[in-house]
């Protein structure tokens, strides 16, 4: 068997393999430290199985024997238990012990990075300590400094308090905020010192500007008496207004209905025009249809004519035959007698040649009778071609006649089927156009329905603003009274700011700003003007 | 009621047919298989409780070598020609291969690492 004869080979393969494992292994040893145990049984593990792999290929050679099997069987007990128990057993001690040594190192890294920080830590606190004395120092010293300017501060606030408005703080410090609170109360006595000027510039136009007002207010209430009234007047006139648009849209809606009846008449109007313009294109036709026909016949009638006369040559030329058959049957008579007569004489000899000549004349007599019969009947027929001929040639002159008549009549059906297409255009566009008006007809009628209704609410707001007007003149009422009220508190305003003491050569120009802003618009840039002046104080 | 006395020099029906099967067994199978089977078996012990922490070559080498107990033992019961051949090509050349390779993988991954910083 083949695979009997590869086993040595195989198990030769596997011999190496374990050579190799124990060389790498022994390599692996070297280069560790935990593991060194597990690589020294691994060697020994590996050296074993070359030793078992190397008996048994040894024993497909024929070296065999029950040492050899013994010895073979030994060595893969000592393999398994050995690699199953110290390699395996020992690897999973290395294992954990790397895990165990790993997490040391692990922890070792974190309290290592915990001290650093705590010395950072520390660091930083020396330095905030030291940063701490520094500024306590420095704050003692500026606590002094403060307190004398607050001193300083306190009294000139106190003289400003009671009405000095010309007192000033010194900005000169060592500390930044006192220097600005100076700054600050400075600018804003310059500030309170100029708005007290435009205040006292403004109290008097406030109290010239109330009597004005007052003035004002009682000519306000007059014109507003006079708009109650003129409302009230607007107002009924409003409801008039209202009355008649609704009966104006009241004929309006007999309009739209009346237009719309119209509409409908045109419409059947134009159905008619156009079914008549059909029929005259359907007359139209049926002249151009008899006027062909008419033609027809007279082509026909002259045919007929023709051969008619034609006829009646050939009867001519028969009633020539005719003649001839009778000079034949007159000269045959002769012959039949000339032979009766040769019979006679001929004796009895000739009795039978005499009966041949009397039936020849008999014949002839017949065949002359024939002939005048004939000739009758030709000349009966020759009368009846004439008059067929002259029947035929008028009934030509009278299809002549009706096709000029019918040509007539074809050209007064056109100008009828022209005359009739243009009515119904016309017609058409009459309807379409009673359309339309029935439309706005409506819509007129809808505007002068919005129209009436807004009408009602004109009269409505009439009311409205005729209630309002009267409230109005009864406001203005008050506002006079409280104008006599605001020009007296000017007045008051005016003493009370007397008491305070300003400069008035420095709020000169502030005040006259003031009266220029507040004599332009009344007073309602006053904010502006004082924010204005306040920061060029600053 | 005892038939038997209570030392009885005689050995039990029971003692005789424990004799006859290990007699048998070790005629089947040979004492020196047997026991290498029985370490086989003793050695999956530790494989399986320490599979988790073993690197997937030792782990597949010990199957390798198991696959060879195995075959060794019972190539004499049953399929010997198959188990033979399972013995050799399995469980024999698997196990050098995979002992190699395993020491080698190791190294490649641990060892080697270790100086470039592979390790952590």
């Amino acid at each position: 068997m083949v695979g009997d004869q590869i086993i040595p080979f195989v198990d030769a393969t596997a011999t190496l393999g374990f050579v190799a494992a124990a060389g790498i292994g022994v390599r692996n040893y070297q280069d560790t430290e935990l593991e060194r145990t597990f690589w020294a049984s691994f060697v020994l593990v590996s050296v074993t199985g070359a030793l078992w792999m190397g008996l048994v290929t040894v024993e497909w050679l024929g070296i065999s024997g029950e040492l050899m099997d013994t010895l073979s069987t030994s060595l893969q007990a000592i393999v398994l238990g050995v690699f199953s128990v110290g390699s395996i057993g020992t690897m999973a001690v290395v294992a954990d012990l790397k895990e165990s040594q790993a997490e040391t190192e692990r922890r070792r890294a974190e309290a290592e990075q915990a001290r650093t920080e705590a010395e950072r830590s520390k660091e930083e606190a020396e330095t905030a300590r030291e940063e701490a004395e520094t500024a306590r120092e420095e704050a003692e010293t500026l606590n002094d400094h403060i307190e004398t300017k607050a001193t300083s501060f306190s009294a000139v606030m106190d003289q400003a308090a009671e009405g000095d408005f010309t007192q000033r703080m010194d900005p000169e410090s060592h500390n930044a905020a006192m220097t600005e609170i100076a700054e600050s109360f400075n600018g804003m006595m310059d500030e309170i010192e100029a708005t007290v000027a435009r205040i006292r510039s403004f109290a008097d136009r406030v109290a010239d500007s109330s009597r004005e007002v007052t003035t004002g207010a009682e000519e306000s209430q007059r014109a507003s008496e006079q708009v109650s009234d003129s409302i009230q007047t607007i107002s009924a006139d409003a409801e008039a207004q209202s009355e008649q648009l609704r009966e104006v849209a009241a004929e309006m809606q007999s309009l739209s209905g009346t237009v719309e009846e119209v509409a409908s008449s045109a419409d059947e109007v134009a159905t008619m025009s156009r079914q008549a313009a059909e029929t005259g294109r359907d007359g139209q036709d049926a002249a151009t249809e008899a006027m062909d026909e008419m033609t027809a016949i007279e082509t026909k009638s002259q045919e007929t004519i023709d051969e008619i006369e034609s006829l009646a040559d050939e009867i001519d030329e028969i009633g020539e035959i005719v003649d001839v058959i009778n000079d034949i049957a007159e000269q045959t008579n002769m012959l039949a007698l000339n032979a009766s007569i040769e019979a006679v004489r001929a004796g009895e000899a000739g009795d039978g040649f005499g009966v041949v000549a009397d039936e020849i004349k008999q014949l002839a007599g017949e065949v002359a009778d024939a002939t005048d019969d004939v000739e009758t009947l030709i000349t009966e027929i020759q009368t009846s071609t004439d008059t067929a001929v002259a029947d035929i040639r008028e009934m030509g002159d009278r299809v002549a006649s009706g096709t000029e008549t019918i040509d007539v009549a074809l050209d007064s059906l056109d100008e009828i089927a022209s005359k009739v297409e243009e009515s119904n255009r016309s017609i058409q566009e009459i309807s379409a156009a009673t359309d339309d008006q029935a439309t706005s007809t409506e819509s007129v009628a809808g505007m002068i329905d919005d129209v009436a209704e807004k009408a009602d609410q004109v009269n409505t707001e009439s009311e409205n603003v005729s209630a309002a007007a009267e409230e109005q003149t009864s406001s203005l009422t008050q506002v006079a009274q409280n104008t006599r009220t605001l020009s007296d508190q000017a007045d008051e305003l005016q003493h009370r700011l007397s008491q305070f003491d300003i400069d008035e050569t420095a709020t000169a120009g502030a005040a006259t700003t003031a009266s220029r802003t507040a004599t332009a618009d009344g007073g309602a840039k006053e904010r502006t003007t004082n924010r204005d002046s306040s920061g060029g104080g600053r | 009621m005892k038939i038997w006395p209570e030392r009885c020099i005689y050995p039990t029906y029971h003692e005789l047919m424990e004799e006859q099967t290990l007699s048998t067994v070790f005629e089947t199978f040979g004492a020196q298989t047997t026991v290498v089977l029985i370490v086989a078996l003793i050695g999956l012990i530790p494989v399986i409780l320490y599979r988790q922490k073993t690197p997937r070559w030792f782990v597949l080498a010990y199957g390798f070598l198991f696959v060879a107990a195995f075959a060794t033992n019972f190539e004499n019961v049953l399929l010997p020609t198959a188990l033979n051949l399972t013995e050799h090509f399995v469980g024999n050349l698997g196990a050098g291969v995979a002992f190699a390779v395993a020491a080698y993988t190791y190294r490649r991954q641990h060892i080697d690492t270790e100086g470039t910083g592979g390790e952590a």
